[in-house]
């Protein structure tokens, strides 16, 4: 049950574009689910909405969620992935702009894995998602998948 | 007349020393008189006897021969005897037998034989003696002899014991005079020691001890209680002295009290504030100057009164319009025991429009038995004052709420400014991310139709994009700064620099910098801040050192004027000191932009 899925959070469609060439760039080829409000994260995750009747069973192995959202933001969807067994030990990196302090703490207190703010230099942005393809989804071991279906 | 108690001493010794002489001298002559008389008696008497015999032997003859006148002439032999005045011979049977008598006295013979012996009578002495012849007796002779011997030897006595009176008397009396004088000298001594203490009153004078007797020890006696007497004398005139300076000093405090008296009686009168004196049982008796015009009274006569009866003048009543009955009136109160302070009270002229405030104070005073003895009450016009402070609790209220206005529209604008740094932090960095991030892009995978000018051109949007970048963190740092709250603690400032030094170094290895951090520098501040601080100032100091090979950065202290100056120093690029005051203004450059890379804001941080 390799279930190589990463949930790109993300409404810009330059940052989406960005990310997904730096991923690319990286050699990852694990397929990457866009969910461009907070909403849809939620709808996919819980098989509802656009995604209902969505096999649950596979879920992301990384999640990168970017805070600034339309309708639900980051850190909502962080606080009810975490709150369902479903979803609760799911990695979450919150990749954004901002490293306002609030940010920060919220998102460590929410339960966010890690915290990365997207560089304005390319080249660093590039380099930083290799770090976390190297560390998330090579170093990392996951852990059991928790939700109904799955031990 | 005279009289013995009156007599001096002197005299009193000499009369008794040439009394007690005199009699002994008489006492003495009494005896020798006595003695004599009887020795003349009986030579007297013995002379008459051998007499007697030998007349009577002479008569023996004639007796024998009753031959009465030989007897009378052996009788007239006694003429011769001028002290016989008769003679006289008996026979035995006691006739008269022959007789002689002296013719010049015509004494009588008698009639018979007494028995034999003699006899005293008359002046006289008679003797009758027997005759005898060969031891037998033959008749009895009779002699009469007058006492003319006896009383001539008394007399001739007599005139003795008188020459010797006379004399003893004069030795006596000049013994006596030589005498006294030792016994009544030290006594008269005494005595005029005595006159002198009483009339000098000199008890330092003392009796000089002549003699070791009674009178020494009169005079040890008389010494001794002089020295008591003079003890109790000065302890006396000690204490008369004692006396005198507590009189004194009795007079000077009650002179002093008087006028403490009138001073505080001017004070009272000249107080601003009103001060009112009433009895226990509520009679007011005094007024001062301002309590009586803080009343509105004119007289004293007018506030002489009771306070129950100022009911019909006056009402009183709290702050919030209560009116007081009088048993709540503040010296009624007072009157109860209480202890008034600062008791405001507002207070109307019934019938009369005039109405103050007054703060009302007081007490009861109590003598120093602690007794209460009257209230008195203090009273000051707060009129003027409590209308200030209406104004100014006014005022303080309209400040309070403008105060809170300003606060809350500050709490807006912060809030304002945090969401406008907040959605700054988040949405204008996308953009420059996306124009960065596009002409990399651009770059990569179109390199091959991109001249070098081209890719000149995107690598300047690049560099701008990235400064622009760093110029929104600079901005967002300057707003975090601004709107921090300060927490005062103390900051090892060192350690800091020496941690700052040692990022520098790992961000930046291949350089030379040689950090001079003075160790131990403490400061109270704002820990986060110093920090942010500290990071500017050797930031610059490692930035603009950039271009020497081997730098020097010192961070150190040093103390000017009791100010403690913290310093870094470096042997960098330097300033021009004409711009040292643009040095802290934000985006102020002082380098071009070639030279040193950096947006200006940094030094405004600090």
């Amino acid at each position: 049950m390799t279930n190589r899925i990463i949930l790109l959070v993300e409404d810009n469609p330059d940052d989406e574009a960005l990310t997904i060439r730096a991923l690319k760039q990286n050699d990852i080829a694990n397929e990457i689910i866009v969910a461009r409000d907070g909403v849809e994260a939620l709808d996919y995750l819980f098989g509802t909405g656009a995604y209902a009747g969505r096999d649950l069973k596979s879920m992301p192995q990384l999640i990168l969620l970017d805070l600034k959202l339309p309708k639900v933001d980051g850190l909502e969807v962080l606080r009810r992935l975490r709150s369902d067994t479903r979803t609760a030990l799911l990695p979450v990196v919150i990749l954004t702009s901002s490293k306002e302090e609030r940010d920060l703490v919220n998102g460590y207190k929410l339960g966010a894995n890690s915290y990365i703010r997207k560089p304005v230099d390319f080249v660093q942005f590039t380099e930083a998602v290799k770090q976390l393809k190297l560390y998330w989804l090579v170093l990392n071991e996951r852990p059991p998948i928790t939700g109904g279906n799955v031990i | 007349m005279f009289s013995f108690q009156k007599t001096p001493l002197k005299g009193k010794l000499k009369l008794v020393m040439m009394f007690t002489s005199l009699i002994s001298i008489i006492l003495v002559c009494a005896g020798l008189f006595v003695y004599e008389y009887f020795a003349v008696r009986q030579a007297l008497t013995n002379d008459l006897m051998t007499k007697a015999e030998i007349i009577g032997a002479n008569c023996t003859a004639a007796i024998a021969f009753d031959n009465s006148s030989d007897a009378n002439q052996t009788l007239l032999t006694l003429t011769s005897q001028p002290n016989i005045i008769a003679a006289a011979v008996f026979t035995k049977q006691g006739t008269l037998f022959a007789s002689y008598v002296r013719t010049d006295l015509h004494p009588s013979l008698p009639q018979q034989v007494k028995a034999d012996g003699y006899y005293f009578e008359q002046g006289r002495l008679e003797l009758f003696q027997p005759i005898m012849a060969n031891d037998a007796r033959v008749g009895t002779i009779f002699l009469s002899s007058d006492l003319e011997r006896l009383y001539a030897r008394f007399r001739s006595f007599s005139q003795i014991v008188l020459l010797v009176l006379l004399g003893s008397l004069a030795v006596a009396y000049f013994s006596a005079s030589a005498l006294q004088n030792r016994i009544s000298r030290p006594i008269l001594e005494l005595v005029e020691t005595t006159k002198q203490i009483s009339e000098r009153r000199d008890y330092s004078l003392r009796a000089q001890k002549k003699t070791e007797d009674e009178l020494g020890s009169l005079s040890d006696a008389f010494n001794t209680m002089l020295s008591q007497i003079q003890e109790r004398d000065a302890s006396l005139k000690q204490a008369n002295e004692s006396m005198a300076a507590e009189i004194t000093e009795r007079k000077r405090a009650e002179v002093e009290l008087r006028e403490s008296e009138a001073r505080l009686q001017t004070i009272v009168e000249n107080l601003t504030e009103g001060l009112a004196v009433s009895d226990l049982d509520g009679q007011l008796l005094h007024f001062n100057r301002a309590a009586l015009d803080l009343h509105g009274f004119v007289s004293l006569d007018e506030c002489r009164r009771h306070l129950a009866e100022f009911a019909d003048t006056f009402e009183l009543s709290a702050p919030d319009g209560t009116v007081w009955p009088v048993d709540q009136w503040p010296l009624a109160r007072i009157l109860r025991g209480e202890k008034l302070r600062d008791l405001e009270v507002c207070i109307r002229r019934i019938q009369a429009d005039w109405q103050r405030v007054f703060s009302y104070g007081g007490t009861l005073v109590h003598d120093a038995n602690g007794q209460p003895m009257m209230a008195v009450v203090t009273i000051s016009d707060i009129t003027e004052r409590k209308l200030a402070e209406e104004e100014i609790s006014k005022l303080n209220a309209e400040l309070e709420q403008r105060v809170l206005d300003r606060t809350a529209q500050l709490e807006v604008a912060n809030k304002e400014l945090e969401s406008f740094s907040y959605s700054v932090s988040h949405d204008l960095r996308a953009p420059l991310r996306s124009i960065d991030g596009f002409s990399q892009a651009l770059l990569e995978d179109h390199a091959n139709t991109l001249d070098e000018k081209g890719k000149d051109y995107l690598n300047r949007v690049r560099a701008a994009s990235q400064r622009m970048a760093q110029l929104i963190d600079d901005l967002l740092n300057l707003s975090r700064v601004a709107r921090a709250e300060m927490q005062s603690e103390r900051v090892n400032l060192s350690e800091i620099a020496r941690s700052m030094a040692a990022e520098y170094r790992k961000a930046h290895p291949g350089r030379q910098v040689d950090f001079q951090i003075e160790e131990g520098i403490v400061a109270h501040g704002d820990a986060r801040l110093l920090r942010v601080v500290i990071d500017n100032l050797l930031g610059n100091a490692w930035k603009y050192t950039g271009k020497h090979p081997r730098a020097r950065i010192e961070f150190g202290m040093m103390n000017s004027n009791g100010e403690h100056i913290y310093f870094v120093r470096d042997d960098g690029a330097g300033f021009d000191m004409a711009y040292a005051d643009k040095l802290f203004g934000a985006f102020q450059r002082l380098h071009a932009m070639t030279e040193f890379p950096g947006t200006g804001i940094g030094l405004t941080t600090v």
